[in-house]
């Protein structure tokens, strides 16, 4: 039995809760570990299959005041996250070009070094792919930055000049364009 | 929005992260409004879903089953048995060495009798080390019996 209203979910109320979501859930969830997976070790099949196990297993606790796929989709984050951390911190092995002497490559610490340049280069071209995409949507421009920044809606809002259905109705249009964008092998 | 110095990776990842949070709390109609206009098709995004929670629930199971194994292995392939026969009376615990030696043992046969003509009693301490020692050796069962 649960201890009170604010303990975490016991395994067998987060294995029902998991039997009662929908099919938009799933598809919800499966399309956000497409997005979170981006830049991590991780498949996004592998990714949402370890946010589950997490979950069902007990390793990663379910609030109860959550819903569950924002509960899915807070695991997901972390461990993308901890995944692109672990990435930067991983040592990237450079070789001299022209050759297939292994005694010629070179190690080097990210911490001291950029870090990986061909995943920088194409994160740098994504992103001013997505510059391009709204080039001439100068309100979807400034809602991303605000989206980047961590700027609150409110604030982004009071900036910009928006009225909350703007604002609502920009983020909408950037979410739908630049998925779609992604999905037609626009943004590299 | 560009510049030197800029973490792409980061501001990537901050922003997908703010569309798929958006994206897992709408309602159910406006998921699939949301997912159709981005061109994705949720039925198959679905049966992704169901997939990952297959593999999810059969890790689970195979992780409890190595526990559950780990568990049987490190527990003694026996437990110890108790040895009734030591709480037996002491003259019943001294007749049983004594048919003991007579029958399988005649060294020890001649301990005991050794002890008797020298009016020696052997003690109940002496009779239970014997005892746990023929049953030690599976000459004894822990009910008196001999093997």
């Amino acid at each position: 039995m649960p201890d009170g209203p604010v303990s975490p979910l016991d395994l067998r109320e987060v294995a029902d809760a998991v039997e009662a979501l929908t099919p938009p859930q799933h598809a919800a969830m499966a399309k956000a570990a497409k997005m979170l997976a981006d830049g991590t070790e991780f498949s996004a099949a592998d990714l949402l299959q370890e946010a589950l196990t997490q979950l069902l297993g007990g390793d990663r606790q379910c609030p109860r005041a959550v819903p569950l796929p924002t509960v899915v989709f807070n695991a997901m984050r972390s461990i993308a996250w901890a995944s692109r951390q672990r990435r930067k911190r991983a040592p990237v092995t450079l070789r001299v070009t022209g050759t297939s002497n292994a005694e010629e490559a070179r190690t080097v610490d990210p911490a001291d070094e950029a870090g990986d340049p061909e995943r920088i280069l194409a994160a740098r071209e994504e992103y001013e792919a997505i510059n391009v995409l709204f080039a001439d949507d100068p309100a979807a421009l400034g809602v991303i930055m605000a989206r980047v920044d961590g700027l609150p809606p409110a604030e982004t809002r009071e900036i910009l000049g928006m009225s909350a259905t703007e604002y609502d109705t920009t983020w909408k249009r950037v979410r739908r364009a630049v998925q779609r964008a992604r999905l037609q092998g626009e943004l590299g | 929005m560009s510049g030197r110095g800029r973490d792409f990776e980061a501001d990537l990842a901050k922003l997908r992260e703010a569309a798929a949070e958006d994206l897992v709390s709408l309602s159910d109609p406006e998921i699939e409004e949301e997912l159709r206009a981005a061109g994705e098709d949720s039925s198959l995004l679905a049966a992704d879903f169901q997939a990952a929670l297959q593999r999810a629930r059969a890790d689970l199971g195979h992780r409890r089953l190595k526990t559950a194994r780990e568990a049987l292995n490190s527990m003694p392939a026996q437990a110890p048995r108790v040895a009734v026969v030591l709480a037996f009376p002491f003259e019943r615990k001294r007749k049983l060495v004594e048919r003991f030696a007579r029958e399988r043992d005649q060294g020890l046969l001649g301990q005991v009798t050794m002890a008797a003509r020298n009016e020696e009693e052997l003690s109940e301490r002496d009779i239970n080390s014997l005892i746990s020692k023929l049953i030690e050796l599976g000459l004894m069962d822990e009910h008196g019996e001999t093997r």
